[in-house]
């Protein structure tokens, strides 16, 4: 259970610096505004703002009340016109996080406010959720940048590569593949131009950085995850790196509030684990406290005493974990017993392999018709969309509401739907806009109706990089023996296995057929300084930026490749996501 | 209080508000539609092979139970919530503001203030943070005077590298770069001096090629105000980046009214007619929104979603006459079905399948005639079948209609004959009916008409229909199979008996 590193395995940066940071900057912002203050928060901002500060350094820095916004411009402006009319003067301060933006700023001028109100921006852009995993908390990234195409979060992302490369030294070797990857790369790079000689100087502490866009790999985020964390974030959701577990896991009235990290001993050993092995190590331990409880017995009242000094705390703690965990797993069972979860799986791993697809097709239409629930639905249509490079399209619109019809133009749009033939009418057009223009648009131009043409070439792409292994009898999902097991060992995830190939070859050498079938032959880069500075023990660091968001199975898969090789990996990404998150982006109908 | 601040992630700086009132109602709907559907709770454990280990973690469950009668001897309850992993306190902030709900939208009533709650006072207090960086060095990088030095690198005629402006293009393009890369880094700078279509159009190309959105919206929001509109989508339909970006804002800042000229200008047709069919979800008042369906219809939508449009507007049509009409009925009280099981939720606007629920449940002997009859919604939307089969069962089973049920299923042959027949497979049939807690006896009758033996042994073993099994090993002349079954039935009870007649019996030639 839960393998060791390798003992020549590199130590992490410690990136607490960044909390440090981040609530430094709070405090001479509210500092900005002296005296007893009120203070308006977004509602998804609190989660990470609370992972920075809490009431009592709010309270130090003489906020008075506090409160929840939901609807921000309608607050703002009727907030201060308000006092306007009843002739009270205060001061007003608008705080934007990550950054401000000049849409912002020409909505306050639009309610004629603007000057009324100060602004300011909190540079909080990256929360260490965990030791190895920053997040930038920003869930909106993908439907903005993927959906819609607007590149405002670029800059955000170029901002805090540039804060890390300030604090953690530069990055000798860079590699990347998308075409966000590839924008906020130049960004960030224009960014250390301009101050150039800050990190100049600087020991690189982390080897590598691989950027990597979210539409590179749609497939893998849509499956059902069955590692323990990805399991828990699918069924429970984890937000902001904790989990609210019900009554039906704490086995009592009350809900709790429960931070899920590498603090948590026993979240740790299994965290990365396949769920099937969870079961036999949760009461191998449940055996190991009660022996250890038991030892007490035949006690004389000198090792009772030393016993409760010292070891009684931990196997309190011990025993708290555990039957959370315990609560978990019983509440998860129930959960996807019900949901015949063993036929889902069965289906995405025929989808997977592409192998009986009429079967799969007719199991997903039953999906439809038994009305288990539309975002499972329609993520098992992207799913078999983006495997069988064809349109799906069911009657999901009369089962789930007509207005699902919004959310299939949307998910056409993204790509996570593919149409049948879109290229001939595309090239046409495509053709008859460049002769108008000059051939500086039009390589722009070309570059955006690729994204839109985009196909999936899923299975001609699981074959070149071997994303299928070939097994001889059974997968033993207790010792695995590659990123498959995440998936039961019925696939590796694309993203890792990209992550893997380039590292080996430390280029994209020889992947140049994985890269045009993935559409990104204008965006796949490579960037290499002299490594003469960098410690062998850096090079085996690595930073993986994942654009849209990153799942927990791709986080388990690398520890373990991370395992294997000697490497540590470390993940930053726009926020942690999963199948059903992706599909609520794109939903027009907020479920 | 003499000040206010406000902490808003950005980005979306309108429209929040649309987006809210639409999330409040789905979540509506959705629980509606789990009460409608959910049939039954969730029964006991019968997941295929998983037994073992759900009993191994139960095991390991009670273990755990069975220890805290030591542990928790000598420690308050309220510890569990305390307790911090991390080393910081849990919930804080959001905690305190978790108990007023209120949505400070647009008038005062979000404004009420938060109960403070006496527990802020025992939050510790954190050490103050120790950073090494100081905050001035950290805000060098947000500042940046690095700018300001580039700009007098500028003026001196060495500007930066990554925005120097090529050497022998003409003078305005400098100022051009110079304004992007102000717009880039100090955020303040007025556009209004780019007063010619070129300085324009040149300001844009410098800002995508830059790729921070923020910049080329600036630039956006400054030509849609400098520009008339034909001429700025004439430019824009070209420099897609760009166009993409301004589409984005008109959704955000809802200007709906320019996106529609914009679609209309780009011929981009479907879209045009999404986002006008998108408007509906404002509309609250469910005559309104018909009538603007109404409106809906014809937009050159694909074929595909033309006819759909066409349906939503009918099922709105409808489901306001039976609404009504249902309103009605279970006000008066004279109706059994609406006195036995109330209505949890108005059927406005509820999906077809939900709809066509609705009626099997409630109306389900009406005539063809009316709107609310189930065969009329069958028809007018030509529901498959097996969908129909699906619905009409779930409604039947949950009012535990067994003869409905029965009818479901049972067909005529030109000679007379009855015969059991199922479009959607009598093992689904089984599930359904036993989500619903039909009795054994029910069950029973319905996994018999299983064809495939495999499967029916199973689904009579997982719903413990003893009979079935018994049977079907008598049948498939499995002598193992029935041994092993007998130590699953009671001690001492009918089916015991049953089986150890046959055990017994010297006429059956077992093939074990």
């Amino acid at each position: 259970m839960a393998f060791p590193h390798r003992p020549d395995a590199p130590e992490l940066p410690d990136f607490s610096m960044l909390k440090r940071l981040a609530r430094d900057q709070l405090i001479y912002l509210l500092e900005q505004l002296p005296g007893k203050k009120d203070l308006f928060i977004e509602a998804d901002l609190m989660s990470p703002l609370d992972r920075i500060a809490n009431v009592s350094i709010l309270k130090q820095h003489e906020v008075d009340k506090l409160y929840k916004v939901e609807n921000k411009p309608a607050l703002s402006s009727s907030l201060v016109n308000a006092d306007k009319l009843a002739g009270r003067t205060r001061k007003y301060k608008v705080i934007f996080s990550p950054q401000k933006f000049y849409a912002c700023e020409m909505v306050l001028e639009e309610e004629g406010i603007y000057g009324d109100v100060s602004c300011d921006e909190w540079a909080f852009s990256l929360l260490p959720l965990d030791v190895d995993l920053l997040s930038m908390e920003l869930p909106e990234f993908f439907r903005d940048y993927f959906l819609e195409g607007d590149q405002r979060w670029i800059n955000t992302v170029a901002q805090a590569l540039h804060l890390l490369s300030t604090l953690y030294g530069p990055f000798p070797n860079c590699y990347g593949i998308g075409r966000c990857a590839k924008m906020a790369y130049e960004l960030w790079r224009n960014l250390e131009e301009e101050e150039d000689g800050e990190t100049k100087g600087r020991r690189p502490e982390i080897g590598h950085i691989f950027l990597l866009d979210r539409d590179v790999d749609f497939v893998t985020a849509l499956c059902s995850q069955v590692v323990y964390e990805g399991l828990v974030d699918d069924t429970f959701r984890i937000k902001c790196g904790s989990v609210d577990f019900g009554p039906e896991v704490t086995s009592s009235d009350k809900s709790l509030k429960v931070l899920l990290n590498a603090e948590d001993k026993v979240f740790n050993e299994i965290r990365n684990e396949h769920f099937s092995n969870v079961f036999g190590f949760l009461s191998q331990k449940a055996r190991n406290l009660q022996a250890q409880y038991d030892r007490r017995r035949g006690m004389d009242i000198k090792q009772m005493k030393n016993f409760v000094s010292q070891e009684l705390k931990g196997l309190k703690q011990e025993h708290r974990l555990l039957s959370l965990h315990i609560g978990a797993c019983e509440s998860i069972m129930k959960k996807k017993t019900k949901q015949d979860f063993q036929e889902l799986i069965k289906t995405e791993h025929a989808l997977l392999e592409g192998f009986n697809i009429r079967e799969s097709t007719s199991y997903i239409e039953e999906h439809i018709d038994r009305q288990v629930s539309p975002i499972e639905s329609l993520r098992l249509m992207c799913l078999l969309s983006i495997t069988e490079n064809g349109d799906a399209r069911c009657s999901l619109d009369t089962h789930y509401g007509p207005e699902h019809l919004l959310t299939f133009s949307n998910l056409r749009r993204a790509g996570l739907l593919t149409e049948q033939a879109p290229g001939d009418t595309l090239t046409a057009v495509e053709s008859k806009v460049s002769k108008l223009v000059t051939d500086k648009a039009a390589g722009k131009i070309t570059d955006a109706f690729s994204s839109l043409a985009k196909r999936s070439n899923f299975r001609a792409i699981s074959k070149k990089l071997n994303l299928i292994p070939r097994v001889d009898g059974e997968y033993d999902l207790k010792v695995p023996r590659d990123m498959a097991y995440v998936f039961s060992g019925a696939y590796v995830p694309l993203s890792c296995r990209i992550i893997e190939q380039v590292l080996e070859r430390r280029s994209w050498q020889g992947l140049d057929e994985v890269v045009r079938l993935l559409n990104c032959s204008d965006f796949a880069f490579t960037d290499m300084t002299k490594e003469d500075k960098a410690s062998s023990e850096s090079l085996r660091l690595i930073l993986v930026v994942f654009l849209g968001g990153c799942t927990f199975s791709e986080i388990s898969a690398l520890r373990f490749l991370g395992r294997e090789k000697g490497y540590r990996f470390i993940f930053l990404t726009t926020a942690v996501t999963n199948s059903a998150r992706l599909m609520e982006a794109m939903s027009e109908v907020k479920a | 209080t003499t000040g206010l601040i406000l902490f808003f992630q950005s980005g979306r700086p309108l429209g929040a508000g649309v987006r809210l009132g639409m999330g409040l109602r789905m979540n509506r709907t959705k629980g509606d539609e789990e009460e409608y559907w959910n049939s039954s709770k969730f029964k006991a454990f019968t997941f295929d092979d998983e037994d073992d280990e759900l009993s191994q973690l139960k095991e390991s469950k009670r273990a755990v139970n069975s220890l805290r009668d030591f542990v928790d001897d000598d420690d308050d309850d309220d510890d569990l919530e305390r307790v911090s992993w991390s080393g910081e306190p849990v919930g804080s902030i959001s905690w305190s503001i978790k108990e007023t709900a209120g949505n400070s939208g647009s008038s005062h009533e979000g404004r009420e203030q938060l109960k403070s709650r006496n527990s802020f006072s025992s939050y510790a207090q954190l050490p103050k943070p120790t950073s090494t960086y100081s905050l001035s060095s950290f805000f060098r990088g947000r500042t940046r005077p690095g700018s300001f030095q580039s700009l007098s690198d500028a003026l001196s005629d060495t500007p930066a590298k990554s925005y120097a402006p090529e050497l022998g293009r003409p003078k305005g393009e400098y100022r051009v770069s110079y304004s992007i890369h102000w717009l880039f880094f100090c955020q303040v700078c007025s556009l209004e001096r780019f007063r010619s279509l070129q300085d324009k159009l040149q300001l844009l190309e410098e800002a995508v090629s830059m790729h921070d959105g923020n910049v080329i919206t600036a630039v956006l929001i400054f030509l849609k105000r400098t520009l008339s509109k034909e001429i700025l989508f004439r430019e824009l339909e070209v420099r897609q980046v760009a166009l993409r970006h301004l589409i984005h804002f008109l959704k955000e800042i809802g200007d709906q009214k320019l996106l529609l000229d914009l679609f209309r200008f780009l011929d981009r047709t479907e879209e045009l007619a999404l986002s006008h069919y998108r408007e509906h979800l404002n509309i609250r008042d469910p005559d309104k929104r018909k009538e603007f369906l109404k409106t809906c219809i014809g937009l050159p939508f694909s074929a595909e979603d033309s006819a759909h449009i066409q349906d939503h507007y009918t099922l709105l049509e409808r489901q306001i006459i039976i609404e009504a009409n249902d309103r009605h009925l279970e006000s008066a009280g004279q109706t059994e079905i609406f006195r036995k099981h109330p209505r949890k939720a108005s059927i406005l606007n509820m999906p077809l399948v939900t709809t066509l629920f609705y009626s099997c449940f409630y109306h389900y002997t009406e005539a063809e005639g009316t709107f609310s009859s189930p065969i009329n919604l069958k028809k007018t939307f030509k529901i498959p079948d097996k969908q129909y089969v699906l619905t009409a069962l779930a409604a039947r089973a949950k009012l535990r209609a067994w003869n409905d049920v029965d009818a479901l299923f049972t067909t005529k042959n030109w000679l007379g004959y009855t015969k059991k027949r199922a479009p959607i497979g009598f093992h689904r049939v089984v599930e359904i009916l036993h989500k619903n807690n039909a009795p054994v006896q029910i069950l029973q009758e319905y996994v018999n008409l299983v064809e495939d033996v495999d499967t029916k042994l199973n689904l009579a073993t997982k719903f413990k229909c003893h009979d079935v099994v018994i049977d079907t090993c008598r049948d498939l002349k499995d002598r193992q199979q029935l041994l092993a079954y007998r130590s699953k039935v009671d001690k001492g009870s009918a089916e015991e008996e049953k089986i150890d007649a046959l055990l017994s019996s010297s006429q059956i030639r077992w093939k074990n």
